[in-house]
């Protein structure tokens, strides 16, 4: 990088305040809510929720600790439906864009259209349960956490081809056709290498699509053992809301139900978050090295 | 792009062939009228506020090993928590699943106008006569004409007590601090006194809110419906009721006992004895009232010692008082109700397990407590509790709060700290308890679907605010009225008039 | 004449195996997507289970009806349209003003911060959302009213009962909660372009704003086109946990709450009628469907290099 410009550097500083400005009043919430998970639930209830607590409180933290075996596993649960479908969707994902970038393939718009209109049309959720619960048996698999969302944002399919078609110079292909290199070949050595960039993005989103999945486990999952950190907590809400309500008085009839106070609710909210907290800096090395790649490229 | 629809046509013929492919293999039905000695597999879902555990299969194995000897049959459970029970259920039913026996809360009539249940006469006739002689004993022959529709037996309410009274819940320790005691409290007229002496003396408590949130309820209709007893024709949108023996559908929100106590709700609120928001709170009252900055709600409790269950929730001492007499109509009996699915295959089997899921005391206990020395001891003849040092979460099975869902509760083991007493009241009191004229009545809402679900939506719209008070009636009420009626009132009304005056001429018959 | 069809050939052998790259995308988007779609006949059946789905009477568009029932029906359509219209505009300007500003930070650590830092928000689960909502809101104990306006000597204003506040509530929440996901899309698609363009314009003299508008900007129509279209595409839809948690279901604030989301899930909460539910996610798709053809027709016609089919 040579040097820069006056007003470049003018304009670099008001990115950075800006920015600045941008991310601390995204953080702030999530600050609250972190603190809300430290205040003592009287005080929650009494006071509101106040960015310094006025009373400190680990009870959400013991609870949390007591229940140490359950949340261990939901958290090996959630990464290995992570990691796996990650993996699966993106070589789907590249392979089924590849081709639609390429000009001098026929059926390129056929293609984009047959992925486009999954996104505008879809048959409900019973037609779906009935396929993948009587068909395909996933019930209760890690299969039911993972296949339904393989290429769910079917738009990252329409990502990829347009960073292939903007980004990747036609000539690299013809250059590797002449050399007799095969479509597959011409794919796997050097597409999908120079596509790192737009799919390190796409990877980290489809993390995020799995991780914070819990929609499926509704549907499909009822043994505890494939539960993961979302759906603990989906389901600790859900059954919070449906106590509070009215059905959920009349059927319980009488008995004294322990309800997680709201600082176990936003401590399980904490529990949800830390992992991608603590990950997060790593992913983005190779985020931002793809991006340097592809940008240092041409 | 003419291509592009060939391409999809194409596609869409495959798709086609394998979808009804798909669908025959999953039709294959498999005659089952084989009476070899192998048990038959029952699937029960039935739904638990506690953990749902890990691992059925010992609580499986246990009913299994006492009922198959007798019945030959074999149950296999599945257990939802209360949030995704209904829609796991209907799941089932939808794509086929087996799924023999379920409950539910309030949708009975829409599971009949579905046609998704199993009339269940004849097989009562046969395999049922010990559920119809304790059904007979704890409530009276006549219960199961609340789960009769189109002269067809379609369900089994569950056998507990049913009178429900509009009961004040309060913080007795503040109570006696106000210089107030429990028989200063007879009716809701009762209330403003106390909640004015505790506004001077508190001011930071909130005397009265919501039982329940999300929509917001203060419970002001049951407690209309017990005092001018009214009968909702089994429909919770007020939209079409009978009050007493009258005989004449009326909308209840046009009524001058609907504007009196929305009144005295907005006056109330206007004083401050509610929360300003009381209508869009996510707190219920029982919250405010264990963080020590809330007073009172009401609501409908079985039986007298609903405060020791609510203390114990709360960590308050908590009372109650009975400020009305019940009303029976159908609803109270028929919300909570178990079916068999009209798809069963094993029908006879069902029916036999549900037969012993009402009267047998073990498969109701272990279903309720697990497994004896495991998961409860026996305190005496009626009562049990964990073993020394455990608790509800560290069982390994427990749905100790699923009381309401399970059989018979005259043989239901009482959890340490209720009095037998509390079920030989609830017992007397669903022989003795006033019932509607209309008692039987269930209204099938299959013709008027659509309004019923516009209804719905306008009653969520207008109720929350008028029975908490947040607004003002002067203003809202009209426009409440002036929405029901374009959402198609007075159809529900009309279509329940007809409904109703054909039953009472069969009943006549 | 040997050349021509050995060349024909080996057009035939590319498209062979460039097909077969695809397959297993098209065989999973067969079975997950399309063979589910068979099921949207059941929006016109009355749905009796002793006849089974198949076998059910067909009525028509009767389980469309409680969609026009009411006056609502005009309330939840603007509602659904306006809203998805200010998340679209407003949403794409800050998402590339953010996505611009990020990459021209040039210093990989703040880059790297800032990305996190917006990206945070999307792992919140909306329940958590809305918990958080009202603990800035609510009327008693919010910390808006505690602590902003009562200090500041305002009246406080009990914010889940007043309607006119909940468009500007909403659209902050939802920038919120997806500004950062978009941001990070667009950046991706900024940091591929090729870096010897803004050389070129920068040896013409061009500065850094005339940069922007003539190489980032039209750089990145493409994108933007494509992700506007994805998002027309689900115009009639709405994000259920934004326009239902985030509100509490406050029945006062419907009249700008209300959306054709809410209303089927509100309307069929009791009846369980997957006739009705099916018709409602028909008709959204349908609008959907054509407004998309629609716009990409426009966006042929204007610029046929950026249309998506």
């Amino acid at each position: 990088m040579e040097i820069a410009s006056r007003g470049e550097i003018i304009f670099r500083r008001f990115a950075f305040v800006t920015m600045t400005l941008i991310s601390v009043g995204m953080l702030l919430p999530i600050l609250l809510m972190i603190t809300a998970s430290f205040t003592d639930e009287k005080s929650l209830i009494l006071n509101g929720y106040r960015f310094v607590p006025d009373k400190l409180s680990l009870d959400a933290y013991i609870y949390m600790i007591n229940q140490y075996k359950v949340i261990l596993r939901a958290y090996g649960v959630s990464v290995l439906v992570t990691v796996a479908g990650t993996l699966i969707s993106l070589i789907i994902t590249t392979m089924l864009a590849y081709p639609m970038s390429r000009r001098d393939f026929k059926y390129r718009n056929v293609l984009a259209f047959v992925v486009f209109f999954t996104m505008l049309f879809s048959g409900g959720i019973v037609p779906s349960y009935m396929l993948w619960t009587r068909v395909f048996g996933v019930t209760d698999t890690y299969w039911a956490l993972i296949l339904p969302n393989l290429l769910m944002p079917a738009f990252h399919v329409l990502l990829v081809r347009n960073y292939y078609q903007s980004s990747i110079p036609h000539d690299l292909i013809e250059s590797a056709q002449i050399d007799g290199a095969g479509e597959f070949k011409i794919f796997f050595r050097i597409m999908f290498p120079l596509s790192v960039p737009v799919v390190a993005t796409i990877g980290l989103f489809m993390a995020l699509v799995y991780w914070n999945d819990w929609i499926n486990a509704l549907y499909f999952i009822s043994k505890p053992k494939y539960f993961g950190i979302q759906n603990l907590l989906i389901r600790m809400m859900n059954n919070i809301q449906f106590l509070r309500s009215s059905e959920g008085s009349a059927l319980i009839g009488t008995g004294a139900v322990d309800l997680p106070s709201t600082s176990i609710r936003m401590a399980m909210g904490v529990v949800g978050l830390l992992p991608i907290m603590v990950i997060f800096p790593f992913t983005q090395k190779y985020l931002i090295k793809g991006v340097v790649i592809g940008a240092v490229k041409g | 792009m003419r291509k592009a629809r060939k391409i999809l046509s194409l596609c869409l013929t495959i798709a086609l062939s394998l979808s009804v492919l798909a669908a025959c293999s999953g039709n294959k039905s498999s005659e089952s009228g084989n009476s070899s000695s192998k048990p038959e597999k029952v699937v029960l879902a039935y739904l638990s506020f506690n953990n749902i555990p890990e691992d059925l299969s010992d609580i499986e194995q246990a009913i299994n090993d006492h009922l198959r000897d007798k019945i030959n049959v074999e149950v296999e459970l599945k257990l939802y928590g209360p949030a995704e029970y209904e829609q796991r259920v209907n799941l089932a039913l939808q794509s086929g699943e087996q799924m023999d026996l379920f409950i539910t809360y309030g949708g009975f009539s829409g599971y009949v106008s579905r046609n998704q249940l199993y009339p269940l006469d004849d097989l009562i006739e046969t395999y049922g006569q010990d559920l119809l002689a304790i059904l007979e004993k704890d409530f009276g022959a006549d219960i199961l004409k609340a789960t009769t529709m189109n002269g067809k037996i379609y369900g089994i309410p569950v056998n507990k007590g049913f009178a429900l009274p509009t009961t004040f819940v309060y913080d007795a320790d503040r109570l006696h601090d106000l210089g107030f005691t429990a028989d200063d409290i007879n009716s809701l007229e009762d209330l403003p006194a106390i909640f004015e002496t505790l506004k001077q003396k508190s001011p930071e408590v909130v005397p009265f809110g919501p039982i329940n949130v999300n929509p917001s309820d203060t419970y002001l209709l049951g407690w209309l419906a017990d005092v001018y007893e009214i009968d909702t024709l089994t429909d919770f949108s007020y939209v079409g009721v009978v009050f007493g023996d009258s005989g004449k559908v009326v909308n209840l929100y046009e009524t001058e006992e609907f504007r009196n106590a929305v009144n005295m709700m907005y006056e109330w609120n206007q004083k401050g004895y509610l929360q300003k928001d009381a209508a869009a709170t996510t707190i219920p009252m029982s919250e405010l009232i264990a963080s020590g900055s809330g007073f009172s709600f009401m609501g409908g409790y079985a039986g007298k010692e609903a405060g020791k269950a609510l203390s114990a929730q709360m960590n308050k001492n908590i009372e109650t008082k009975r400020i009305t007499e019940e009303y029976f109509e159908t609803s109270s009996v028929n919300s909570v109700v178990w079916m068999m699915n009209g798809a069963t295959k094993v029908p006879e089997a069902a029916m036999k397990f549900l037969n012993a899921f009402y009267t047998d005391p073990f498969v109701i206990n272990t279903l309720l407590y697990g497994i004896e020395g495991r998961d409860y001891v026996k305190v005496d003849e009626h009562t049990v509790s964990f073993p020394e040092g455990k608790t509800a979460n560290d069982v390994a099975y427990t749905a100790q709060l699923s009381t309401g869902m399970i059989g018979s509760e005259s043989l239901q083991y009482q959890f340490v700290g209720t009095d037998w007493s509390d079920v030989e009241l609830k017992l007397k009191e669903n022989k003795e308890t006033k019932r509607s004229p209309y008692f039987g009545f269930v209204f099938d809402m299959n013709d008027v679907k659509a309004e019923m679900s516009a209804i719905n939506n306008v009653k969520n719209q207008y109720v929350p605010a008028l029975v908490s008070g947040s607004q003002d009636p002067e203003t809202v009420l009209p426009k409440f009225l002036q929405a029901l009626k374009d959402a198609g009132a007075d159809r529900v009304i009309q279509a329940k008039q007809d409904q109703l005056d054909r039953w009472l001429e069969q009943q006549g018959n | 004449m040997y050349s021509k069809l050995a060349s024909k050939w080996s057009v035939k052998k590319t498209t062979l195996s460039l097909f077969a790259l695809a397959i297993p995308g098209l065989l999973y988007l067969l079975v997950n997507n399309y063979l589910p779609m068979f099921g949207i006949f059941i929006a016109f059946k009355d749905i009796d289970y002793s006849k089974g789905l198949w076998g059910s009477d067909w009525v028509g568009f009767k389980n469309f009806e409680f969609l026009f029932r009411t006056n609502d029906a005009f309330i939840m359509t603007r509602n659904t349209l306006l809203y998805n219209l200010a998340f679209i505009v407003i949403g794409t300007i800050v998402s590339i003003i953010m996505a611009i500003l990020l990459y021209e930070l040039k210093n990989r650590l703040s880059t790297k911060a800032f990305q996190s830092a917006i990206l945070f928000p999307n792992l919140v689960s909306m329940v958590i959302v809305s918990y958080l909502v009202y603990a800035f809101l609510n009327s008693d104990s919010g910390l808006v009213n505690l602590s902003i306006l009562r200090p500041l000597g305002l009246e406080e204003i009990s914010w889940y009962a007043e309607p006119k506040y909940w468009p500007l509530i909403l659209l902050i929440t939802y920038l919120w909660k997806t500004a950062g996901y978009t941001t990070i899309v667009y950046f991706a698609f900024i940091a591929g372009i090729d870096k010897s363009i803004y050389e070129a314009a920068k040896i013409d003299g061009a500065g850094k704003l005339r940069q922007i508008r003539s190489v980032t900007l039209p750089l990145l129509k493409p994108a933007v086109i494509l992700m506007v279209l994805l998002a027309i595409g689900r115009i009639f839809n709405s994000d259920f946990g934004l326009f239902y948690q985030v509100p509490l279901n406050s029945g006062a604030l419907y009249s700008t709450t209300q959306t054709i989301d809410t209303y089927v899930y509100r309307a069929l909460m009791q009846m369980h009628d997957i006739g009705m539910s099916s018709a409602a996610g028909f008709y959204q798709s349908v609008v959907g469907f054509v407004l998309v053809i629609a716009v990409n027709k426009l966006v042929k016609k204007v610029d046929p290099d950026n249309a998506l089919f």
